[in-house]
């Protein structure tokens, strides 16, 4: 017995990783379902976009996965419980077992559910026109590098309150309260500068607050897009992801990009030195 | 031997309340020794400073053992509740994975009485079970100092004098502070003894020597030592 399986036993004896591994399963399967009846009706159905669909539903998954992996990270809310953790491992242990397990169930899961739908994709749907490897490997390194930040991040909104519920709520706000604010501001400045009529596509390079929110790592998420891209698109030098067309370019999002691979060692340190100076 | 762990004017502060107040402690190597004071005393405090949970606002301790050597039971022991007795064992053995082997694990949950819930999810112990399993779990690494926070505080007559039991087995083999408020525990098994009130030791020797210098019996000792401190009669 060793703390990685009791991670595992926490997820796989209980609801969570079930329920996880579910709504990854269920994601891919609706994409599929969307797919199906949208090619019913229009005739045609590109398999690449079963995958956009999946990418949008999983969004549900990794709002549960941040709930389980912060309540998991909030041990120190039971203060005996704690006691047996902290009295046996080190704090670098402890918290290098849950990032490294949660992570990693994050990554099966996520292309699991990739998998399907693309497997799927290919046998239900048209195929005429292929996803484009080079671009798929580097939307995988980029949500890699995204998910490493996330994790870091649940690390950090933990170590500042002990109770679970609380520290899931902190995290949730901190993840979607950004984004959330933020186009609430952009809409203000653009509505004030008289703008507020430009295309959607043109925001980011119009408004001010827009341009500084490039800067925020959850950002890198828009790069998702990657994952689907074909040799269509390709061609055209754009891509259509979430409903949004974005100029096919390897430096999209580089700004984000750069504060993530800064912040997310930072972040990690800083929580692992608030929890072992936490007093129990 | 040189003592297995020394406390020096060690304090600790919450805001304004002074939890330990400049305790002196030491405890010699391969001795039981009880930590008796009422409620809000300070004994899961300073517990807990020594274990490392939390530091000392000011003052010194000193150990003679390494720190992995040392091993605290909580008064109301928590585990993942949906690992079985052994597994929680087991991974109580972890750090110690080299030096004690697995079917050991088997062996100390037989002794503390829990071999018919060996293989049953912790969730649904009462508090008597979970303080066994605690003493299990802290007892697995062969730990050279043992710090057991009011651990019979949940027992019926029978559990508590089989723990008692347990815990006069360790001496020599180890070294062992024990808290709890019920005197009659300490005088059963405990070689030295620290009264302590309001974070302050007001007594500290032997448990013979407390007889000897009141005439009374242990029980009544200690309490005539923590009326005056209350200011009552």
């Amino acid at each position: 017995m060793n703390l990685w399986r009791m991670e595992l036993i926490h997820l796989f004896r209980s609801w969570r990783g079930w329920t996880l591994s579910g709504i990854y399963l269920l994601a891919s399967l609706i994409s599929l379902f969307v797919g199906f009846f949208i090619e019913r009706a229009n005739g045609s159905f590109p398999y690449s976009q079963a995958i956009d669909w999946y990418i949008t539903f999983s969004i549900v998954g990794t709002l549960v996965f941040i709930g389980i992996v912060v309540s998991s990270l909030a041990f120190d809310g039971n203060r005996d419980s704690s006691i047996f953790l902290r009295t046996r491992f080190s704090m670098k242990q402890i918290l290098l077992t849950k990032a490294t397990v949660y992570f990693l169930l994050s990554q099966i899961l996520f292309f699991a559910g990739f998998l399907i739908a693309l497997l799927g994709g290919l046998i239900l749907f048209d195929t005429s026109d292929h996803l484009n490897f080079n671009w798929v490997l580097w939307g995988l390194l980029l949500y890699l590098i995204s998910d490493l930040f996330y994790v870091a991040l649940m690390l950090f909104t933990s170590s500042i309150f002990r109770g679970p519920v609380i520290s899931v709520l902190f995290t949730l706000a901190v993840i979607l309260g950004f984004p959330l604010i933020g186009s609430t501001l952009i809409s203000l400045e653009l509505l004030m500068r008289g703008l507020i009529e430009i295309p959607f596509a043109d925001w980011e390079t119009t408004s001010y607050v827009a341009k500084a929110l490039l800067w925020w790592p959850t950002a890198l998420e828009d790069t998702q897009g990657f994952l689907g891209v074909t040799n269509s698109e390709v061609s055209s030098g754009y891509i259509s992801f979430l409903g949004v067309s974005y100029p096919l370019d390897a430096h999209f999002r580089q700004d984000a990009l750069i504060t993530t691979i800064v912040s997310t060692p930072i972040l990690a340190f800083l929580a692992w030195l608030r929890f072992s100076k936490r007093e129990i | 031997m040189p003592p297995a762990l020394v406390l020096s004017g060690v304090t600790k502060l919450f805001g304004k309340i002074r939890a330990l107040d400049a305790l002196d402690l030491t405890l010699e190597a391969g001795s039981i020794h009880g930590f008796v004071g009422p409620n809000g005393a300070g004994k899961t405090t300073m517990l807990s400073v020594v274990s490392g949970l939390k530091r000392q606002t000011s003052g010194e301790i000193e150990f003679g053992v390494p720190a992995r050597q040392m091993m605290l039971m909580p008064d109301t022991p928590e585990f993942f509740p949906l690992l079985t007795a052994r597994e929680v064992v087991d991974l109580a053995r972890h750090p110690f994975r080299h030096e004690i082997d697995e079917t050991d694990v088997a062996s100390i949950i037989r002794e503390v009485g829990l071999e018919e819930a060996i293989d049953r999810r912790v969730g649904g112990f009462s508090r008597g079970m979970k303080q066994r399993l605690g003493l299990a779990a802290a007892l697995i690494g062969r730990p050279e100092l043992v710090l057991l926070d009011e651990p019979c505080s949940a027992l019926d007559p029978i559990g508590r004098r089989e723990v008692l039991d347990m815990i006069s087995q360790l001496k020599g083999r180890a070294t062992v502070l024990f808290s709890t408020h019920i005197l009659s525990d300490v005088e059963d098994v405990c070689d030295s003894v620290t009264v302590v009130d309001h974070g302050r030791a007001v007594y500290e020797g032997t448990v013979k020597g407390i007889k000897k210098k009141r005439g009374q019996s242990f029980e009544q000792a200690v309490l005539e030592l923590l009326l005056p401190e209350r200011g009552e009669k």
